[in-house]
């Protein structure tokens, strides 16, 4: 760009900064310094040689590669897999289709029908569709969850052959607990946030909250 | 419709119970001088910037002091913002932020643009940077920068019809599938730029920015009300 | 014999026919959907023409219809070689907005990831300009420390990129002592590869002849044009903002700002090297000094509330809800930035008090750098472009937005 040329590299050489802005050059900052190529350096053979050596030596230490398919990551409790629903015991999902993970979800993957039902939780998922295309695996639906019920699995590998496949349904998405207990301990640990001494880092059983108070006295409250 | 108040800290912060001190803080010597330009001087936000708005017709006379007044000396223009808003007179805002780095402060400088004549004086003359800043307003909100050198859209395509950082803009955006521009009337092919001679500036395409009927030409649905 | 006299045929007339050439957007050498429209005559640049847009997504619009949580997803995808370098922009801009106090501690960690996403950054950076300069087996030492970086950040936030890992009042989750010790040795080896690096490229004839000289700015041309981070450090303005308008721990944090002498490619190299060391050096500071404490604002009105409180009492039931469906910062607005590997990212965020942003601007330092192409480029040669693209290096998913 100007037009006087560095006469040691025969690059344009650069006119000093003209008044630099007082702030600016306030402070002495320590300046990286360009330096011309040593003799060596410029006949390219020296360092082309030492170059191919530590190539060369790379071959005799530890490989930082995995071998994919064959070697597999190791899972840690941390890892975002796709998300998948909480099956209970009885094979029912501990869903109570509050629709929070829905509205949260920033790509809106989620997609969940809900419905009344007679026992305890009063309200379940008739459907519940996650698109797995879609899915981000930003884990947002899992830590806004009232009732653990939608956590990250370790399932980092979807595959399918057809869009119709990462289409998750119901039956697809509920895993048993089992599964997804490593998942669920380290979340558990995580969202005691602040609140250490908190000990209820479990939803209690059934999905409701009952006062103790009201022990006895309540009865579900029969919609229909 | 939570439209942005004029003055945002006023209407959300309370103002502190004032104690009786006896002598006011002096006044910040850059404020002082830059409303001896003409600035409404505007009351602090969150971030605690300067904050200035300035008359369009005065805008071209302040940009140039505030570059080349040696006691002002803002060297560094950050950012243009157009912005939009719809229930207010005038519509359209360019929020310049502008850093000097002699006094390493950054003030903020609003400048209203009516909807009828969204014209405000560009200033890439004395920021250079100015440059892809203003294309990037023309092309999202359909602001015009008088004296621009080279308005044209920047992020999108040059012949799309719509500015979709307006407010009346669907989010989920208007079907432009077809290639062809509405342009005073007249459909015009998309220009292909490999049937442009060498060394020959694109043809300029007029797409009527600013009127209101070129947003009928795609039937845009508009937002319902209240949502910000 | 006048009319001989009136045109004296030279040898540039006879090289006159000037090429049109469309460099990209499919270019390997443009980062990404750049395309360059050039004239060239015989191997000189006559004129370029950069065309961005191809990656606009149009994050600006979609801001103002999603919550501020939600937005983080968005800035992750902005500069997809720092993504949490971009949630901290964010971040601050937010709980500036809010009036939020963030703990020291995560406070602490989010400079971790800062510096930790600048190195990701420049160690793409050395690998892919070594590429396009010619020095291949850069990439794959760079490549080597840029995993390894990222396994650490798996382990930290369970995503390897676009982790989506800070929250508004803090992290999603703590950094655990193991980690930390892990990130230790992490930095300790670093030294010793960044040597590495400048062996390999440094003294190389090849990247030197083909760096040095080229797409020189001036100080004052450099300002003109908006340029930040190292690409305006390296023409001597020493001006870096964790030092000039200063966030989350930097003012306590001793590092230096290299700057450049002469403005050019080779410069631009320089300084990134150097701010990798001092990178470094700050992450030995910080994760030998971490402050205990919590990861996330004790806000019962901002910040989810601990978990096993939701399943037991109604109010923080409430709560849950409510910060996920309606938190709304009071009306106002910010501009905040931060310094990214690229530049000056900035967020200028303009709230009505409500759930959502009135206006978001994203200030993306590789939109503004980018514009120095073309007066770096316009007279050099054509095999010049690509070391200014990139010693330049933006971010297509950045400029573009």
């Amino acid at each position: 760009m100007s037009a006087n040329v560095d006469s040691a590299t025969g690059a344009p050489a650069l006119a000093p900064p003209t008044a630099l802005p007082r702030f600016a050059a306030a402070v002495a900052h320590p300046k990286v310094m360009q330096r011309t190529l040593t003799l060596n350096e410029r006949l390219f053979i020296g360092p082309f040689l030492k170059a191919l050596k530590f190539t060369f030596m790379r071959m005799f230490q530890k490989d930082i590669t995995r071998r994919y398919p064959e070697q597999k990551m190791e899972i840690k409790p941390t890892l975002h897999g796709v998300p998948v629903l909480v099956m209970k015991a009885d094979g029912s999902p501990r869903c109570v289709a509050c629709g929070l993970c829905e509205f949260v979800c920033p790509p809106r993957a989620i997609d969940i029908t809900p419905g009344e039902t007679d026992r305890p939780i009063e309200r379940e998922p008739k459907a519940f569709v996650i698109d797995m295309l879609r899915c981000i695996e930003c884990s947002y639906c899992e830590e806004v969850c009232p009732e653990e019920a939608i956590v990250m699995s370790s399932d980092y590998e979807v595959v399918g052959r057809r869009r119709e496949d990462f289409v998750w349904n119901l039956k697809k998405l509920l895993k048993p607990v089992a599964q997804l207990q490593s998942r669920i301990d380290w979340i558990r640990k995580t969202y005691k946030r602040w609140d250490a001494g908190a000990d209820a880092s479990a939803p209690p059983e059934g999905g409701v909250y009952r006062d103790p108070r009201w022990a006895g006295k309540s009865k579900p409250v029969d919609h229909h | 419709m939570a439209d942005v108040p004029a003055n945002p800290s006023s209407s959300t912060s309370p103002a502190p119970a004032a104690p009786a001190v006896a002598a006011p803080p002096p006044p910040d010597p850059l404020i002082v001088a830059i409303t001896a330009l003409g600035a409404e001087v505007l009351p602090p936000t969150q971030d605690q910037l300067l904050a200035f708005r300035v008359e369009r017709d005065e805008w071209p006379t302040v940009a140039r002091a505030l570059r080349r007044e040696p006691q002002l000396s803002f060297e560094m223009l950050i950012d243009v913002a157009g912005v939009d808003f719809p229930k207010r007179q005038p519509r359209f805002e360019v929020v310049y932020h502008l850093w000097s780095l002699t006094w390493n402060k950054v003030v903020r400088i609003k400048v209203g643009v009516p909807e009828e004549d969204p014209q405000v004086a560009s200033v890439v003359e004395l920021w250079p940077t100015a440059d892809w800043h203003e294309r990037e307003a023309f092309d999202m909100v359909g602001l015009k920068f008088a004296g621009h050198p080279d308005l044209r859209r920047i992020l999108m395509p040059d012949d799309y019809p719509w500015h979709p950082l307006r407010k009346d803009f669907p989010v989920e955006g208007i079907d432009n599938s077809i290639s062809y521009v509405r342009a005073g009337g007249v459909l015009m092919t998309r220009e292909l730029d490999v049937d442009r001679p060498a060394g020959q500036d694109r043809t300029p395409v007029d797409l009527s920015h600013g009127d209101p009927a070129g947003y009928s030409d795609g039937t845009p649905t508009l937002p319902e009300e209240g949502r910000a | 014999m006048s009319t001989l006299t009136e045109k004296i045929v030279t040898v540039n007339d006879l090289h006159e026919e000037r090429m049109e050439l469309s460099m990209g957007p499919q270019h390997p050498a443009t980062h990404g959907v750049l395309q360059c429209k050039l004239i060239l005559d015989g191997e000189k640049v006559v004129s370029m023409d950069p065309v961005v847009g191809y990656l606009h997504r149009g994050k600006e619009k979609h801001a103002e219809h999603m919550t501020y949580q939600q937005f983080f997803t968005l800035t992750d995808r902005l500069d997809y070689l720092q993504p949490l370098g971009n949630e901290v922009g964010w971040a601050l801009t937010v709980e500036k907005l809010a009036g939020i106090e963030v703990p020291a501690r995560a406070q602490a960690i989010r400079t971790i990831i800062c510096e930790f996403m600048r190195l990701s950054a420049h160690l793409v950076w050395a690998g892919i300009g070594g590429v396009d300069t010619g020095a291949v087996s850069m990439f794959m030492y760079a490549f080597r420390d840029r995993e390894s970086l990222f396994d650490l950040m798996d382990e930290l936030t369970g995503l390897r990129t676009n982790q989506e890992y800070l929250r508004i009042g803090g992290v999603g989750a703590d950094l655990p002592p193991e980690l930390v010790t892990r990130m230790q040795q992490w930095v300790a080896q670093l030294h010793g590869h960044i040597d590495e690096f400048e062996m390999l490229l440094t003294g190389n004839k090849i990247f030197h002849d083909r760096m040095r000289g080229v797409g020189q700015v001036s100080a004052q041309q450099a300002i003109d044009l908006g340029l930040t981070g190292p690409c305006l450090r390296a023409t001597g303005v020493g001006v870096d903002l964790r030092r000039a308008r200063p966030y989350l721990l930097y003012p306590q944090l001793e590092f230096e700002v290299p700057v450049g002498t002469r403005g050019d490619a080779y410069d631009r190299y320089l300084v990134r090297i150097e701010e990798m060391r001092q990178s470094a050096k700050m992450l030995k500071q910080l994760l030998d000094g971490l402050p205990a404490g919590d990861w996330i604002a004790k806000d019962f009105k901002n910040v989810l509330p601990p978990k096993g409180r939701v399943y037991t009492s109604m109010e923080e039931m409430i709560h849950q809800f409510k910060t996920v469906t309606e938190w709304c910062p009071p009306k106002g607005e910010v501009y905040q930035a931060t310094e990214a590997a690229n530049g000056e990212l900035g967020f200028y965020v303009l709230s009505a008090g409500a759930s959502h942003p009135y206006r978001v601007k994203i200030r993306s330092p590789s939109f503004i750098n980018l514009q120095a192409l073309k007066p770096m480029s316009v007279g050099s040669y054509f095999s010049d472009i690509v070391a200014i693209i990139a010693s330049l290096h933006f971010i297509m998913g950045e400029c573009d937005r």
